[in-house]
């Protein structure tokens, strides 16, 4: 496969020149920019700072989005006698150039089951000193509008910290859409989020634990936030690992501690004091180093 | 010069080239920098465990934007900028956008983050005798850098170049368990991940797709050394009457992995209500590891049933752990109300592991002290794994039905799971290979109802196995949420949300239960637009019960976790004239198994000098408290001073 990838990428971008037919046209729009600006003076003046603002060259202009407004303009500017995208029709109308987000928003969006269109997050009007990406808000505080559970997630004292310059929730979550579930994003190789930042716990390892062999990082890991210590989603390490590691009759995958392992004895109640490696280990068959 | 100083000379570089459009007069930007000063009163290890704020100066928040509406400045036509938390915050981000119009998109990404962990209790067998903090400790830094650029971007075709670059590294303790007892030891670790892609994207009226194909590289390098003064170890007992003790101990460990890594994402239009979209990804891991270890002491091994007193130990290693996975989606408007989507999704991954692991015990005795001589073992471990999940689904979506919209999932999860473990690694016989396979049916269906200011959403999820791998693995579970969500204007928000969560393991010799329970209230009161009042409400509990069988008697209890967690938060906004204060106090505290109270305050006052220049001052209080282990507790005071200056 691996000399095959050179190929494949030459093919198909032979494909893509055979079709010989040119991207998606930019939207074009009769710039009434300056009328508009007439009335909407600090609209049109902040529209300008926007990627919107770059009409000149073929970009979006108020009529792209609105229509011409003629009646709008021509009586007193009526707000109903002119088109203000919102909803359903607002989405199809930003999928028409923003085509990549037409795959991704439509099947696998928590956000489209919920009826969120685009306006609710993006304010195509930005000001000057708007956020990112037209962000109506800080990407944490948008997400925070409607999810006050999991920013209470947050407020639990270990795990991952927003708001102090780290984390933001789309570090991890794809708001339109990611391939893994609860809209989680995956990596460049289809590898959950946490491995983006923690890339050490990738591996491979010649004596794996847990992660890719038969669950994940969340498999012991509570990712938005803890009352346990590192993240986990038990107090006690010994229970942590005995919740898999016990009763190895009943068929499931998981060793069983042999005798010695005397959970009386502090030694013993913390695994990880001799079993360090618990994310997987190159040199330890038991995961001692 | 290393990768760190190419990347901060290429950072340095772009800013200097960039400058001039940076300060352009057309150029917006908003800077907030000031200092700040950080007091803790109690344990300062958890403190910096959990917040890690320090002293000094912050770059609260830079944002910079240029857009030439006209393309007539050149090289660039649009800039974006923004770094926030460098300085004395735990993290700090930077990231810049700059482009030319359809000429080309240049986007940099860089993240540093310090990374600080001492527990007090957990994981500390010495908590008992007043030894704190635990020991397992570190101060390390991570940091991000994700370039990427784009020639033609949105054009027929658009060439891709990329650069990703994690590094993580620094200082730590953590133990060593040899010779019969445990030993803590200093680890300094070096662990660099880098990856080099190059691809390409095409659109055409009815395709549009990317080709990435990336080059990744891992490197870990780890040195471990017997921590100073630590050479008695966990147990001060002794082993067969002889004293166990370690004199001197250094360990390298060099891994090194390459993966090369394909991506291939297409979105084909098939008619104009029907899509189909395919992705497909496949990575070759290759690793190789090798370690030396050379040891010395009076240490016991009940594998070999001698004394010993230094052991020379080299390990060395290979990986091989291929992976694909790969989807295809067909989504079809039927018509204007209803939609229809069929997917089907496949995964591989294997992993064939491969160590040698030579050691020489030196100066063995047996455990009645005769038979001096030098003893070598040589082990040689296998392990290998694959597991193989394919997903089918079919949905359907019924929109604007009036107010209302209803959508529906049935999903079909096939898991299989194959492993062969070594020798080496067998505890007990059974449980830890073997081939595993399980099949989970997923149905899901929501709905939300539009009326006026209100509107709410209603969503169900059943899911039933036909048998478990893991003991944590459920049988049944079922998953209900609810959310209201109700505005007047810009006045007032009241949003209300539910969830609860029940899994069940029926499985014999298993009996795996947990439920999970969270409601939260948010209300946003904005009489005025000078004046807002916000407070809310979560409360979260779970209750999880787990039979276990314990080690030392094979007797079988039950392990049982409870969380009662409850938040509380208020705060207000309020300005008047040239004064704006933003005030906020939280309080969560838990009752289960863990229990504690975490209690944040918080206040800013901001003075508007004058339309564009501002100065702030910030105290914010954070008081942490155990009630079944105060040694943990800490109260921090945080205060500083910021001025902005926006343009």
């Amino acid at each position: 496969m691996k000399h095959l990838t050179p190929i494949l990428v030459v093919g198909i971008a032979a494909v893509a020149l055979a079709f010989g037919v040119p991207g998606p046209a930019a939207a074009q729009g009769l710039d009434l920019s300056e009328d508009c600006a007439t009335c909407h003076e600090e609209v049109v003046a902040d529209f300008q700072h926007t990627i919107h603002g770059i009409a000149d060259r073929g970009g979006p202009t108020c009529v792209t989005c609105h229509g011409r407004g003629t009646r709008h303009m021509d009586e007193g500017g009526d707000p109903t006698l002119i088109r203000i995208p919102s909803d359903d029709d607002g989405d199809q109308l930003c999928r028409t150039c923003h085509q990549n987000l037409s795959a991704m928003f439509s099947s696998r969006s928590v956000h489209a089951d919920a009826s969120v269109w685009c306006g609710d997050c993006h304010n195509i009007h930005s000001s000057r000193h708007a956020e990112p990406a037209l962000l109506a808000e800080s990407a944490n505080d948008l997400c925070a509008r409607c999810h006050p559970s999991e920013t209470g997630s947050f407020a639990k004292p270990f795990g991952h910290e927003l708001n102090l310059g780290g984390m933001q929730c789309v570090s991890c979550h794809d708001p339109h859409a990611g391939s893994g579930g609860s809209s989680l994003k995956i990596d460049r190789s289809g590898e959950p989020a946490c491995l983006t930042c923690h890339a050490e716990k990738r591996g491979p390892f010649a004596f794996p634990h847990v992660a890719n062999v038969a669950g994940d990082c969340l498999s012991c890991h509570e990712p938005h936030g803890s009352t346990n210590p590192m993240a986990l989603t038990w107090p006690r390490v010994d229970q942590l690992c005995l919740e898999c590691h016990s009763l190895a009759e009943a068929g499931t995958f998981g060793s069983q501690p042999p005798s010695f392992h005397d959970l009386r004895s502090p030694r013993y109640r913390n695994c990880t004091t001799c079993h360090i490696a618990v994310h997987g280990s190159n040199t330890s068959p038991l995961l001692l180093k | 010069m290393n990768t760190h100083r190419i990347a901060i000379a290429a950072f340095a570089s772009i800013v200097v080239i960039l400058s001039p459009w940076a300060f352009a007069q057309s150029t917006s930007f908003d800077i907030e920098v000031g200092y700040q000063s950080v007091d803790v009163n109690g344990n300062e290890d958890m403190y910096r465990t959990q917040v890690n704020q320090d002293d000094g100066v912050v770059l609260r928040r830079l944002s910079v934007n240029f857009v030439d509406p006209t393309g007539g400045a050149g090289l660039v036509d649009r800039l974006r900028l923004d770094a926030s938390g460098f300085g004395g915050s735990p993290a700090g981000r930077f990231r810049l956008d700059v482009g030319l119009g359809a000429a080309y998109r240049l986007s940099l990404f860089y993240q540093q983050i310090d990374t600080y962990s001492a527990l007090p209790a957990y994981a500390n067998p010495m908590v008992d005798d007043g030894i704190v903090p635990g020991q397992h400790t570190w101060d390390r830094t991570r940091e991000l850098l994700d370039l990427r650029f784009e020639l033609l971007p949105g054009e027929a075709l658009t060439p891709i170049i990329g650069y990703r670059w994690n590094r993580y590294d620094g200082p730590g303790l953590t133990t060593y368990s040899v010779g019969n007892d445990e030993f803590r030891i200093a680890s300094d670790l070096e662990e660099t991940e880098k990856e080099f892609y190059l691809g390409l994207a095409f659109t055409t009226n009815r395709i549009q797709g990317t080709v990435l194909q990336g080059w990744r590289e891992f490197t870990g390098r780890t040195r471990d050394r017997l921590a100073a003064g630590e050479s008695i170890g966990n147990d001060p007992g002794t082993t067969l009457g002889q004293e166990i003790t370690l004199d001197s101990f250094d360990r390298s460990t060099r891994t090194d992995a390459d993966t090369p890594v394909t991506t291939v994402h297409l979105t084909g239009k098939v008619t104009e209500n029907a899509r189909l979209v395919a992705s497909y990804v496949r990575s070759d891991a290759d690793g190789d590891t090798r370690m030396s270890e050379l040891l010395s002491g009076s240490l016991a091994s009940f594998q070999i049933s001698r004394f010993f007193s230094g052991l020379d130990q080299t390990v060395e290693g290979r990986t091989e752990n291929p992976s694909w996975r790969g989807e295809l989606r067909f989504d079809w408007d039927i018509n204007h109300n209803l939609g229809l989507k069929l997917g089907y999704e496949a995964r591989d991954r294997q992993l064939e592991g491969w160590t040698i692991i030579s050691s020489l015990y030196a100066d063995t005795l047996n455990f009645g002290g005769f038979d001096p001589q030098d003893i070598s073992t040589l082990v040689e471990a296998k392990t290998g794994y694959e597991r193989k999940e394919s997903i089918a689904r079919v949905r359907f979506d019924v929109r604007d039905l009036g107010p209302v919209a209803l959508w529906a999932e049935y999903a079909v999860d096939d898991q299989n799971l194959d492993v062969s473990a070594d020798v080496a690694q067998i505890v007990l016989p059974e449980g830890q290979e073997g081939e595993f396979d399980r099949k989970i049916s997923s149905y899901s269906a929501g709905g939300s109802v539009h009326l006026g200011d209100v509107k709410v959403l209603l969503d169900v999820a059943s899911q039933n196995a036909d048998d478990i791998v893991m003991r944590t693995d459920f049988n049944d579970r079922l998953r209900l949420r609810g959310r209201v969500d109700w505005s007047i204007g810009h006045i007032l928000r009241l949003l209300f949300t539910a969830e609860s969560i029940e899994v069940d393991n029926y499985d014999t010799g298993v009996g795996y239960d947990s439920t999970t329970d969270r409601y939260a209230v948010d209300l946003t009161v904005t009489p005025t637009d000078t004046f807002t009042l916000r407070g809310s409400y979560d409360t979260y509990s779970t209750d999880t019960k787990v039979p276990i069988r314990v080690p030392q008697t094979f007797e079988i209890t039950s392990a049982v976790y409870a969380e009662d967690g409850e938040m509380l938060e208020g705060g207000l906004m309020w300005k008047i004239s040239i004064f704006t204060l933003d005030a906020a106090y939280s309080t969560f505290e838990n009752n289960g198994s863990f229990p504690f109270q975490l209690d944040r305050t918080s206040a800013r006052l901001a003075l508007d000098l004058t339309k564009s220049i501002a100065i702030a001052g910030e105290y914010e209080n954070w008081d942490y408290s155990e009630s079944s282990f105060p040694v943990a507790d800490y109260d921090a005071d945080r205060w500083g001073l910021f001025v902005r200056w926006r343009r």
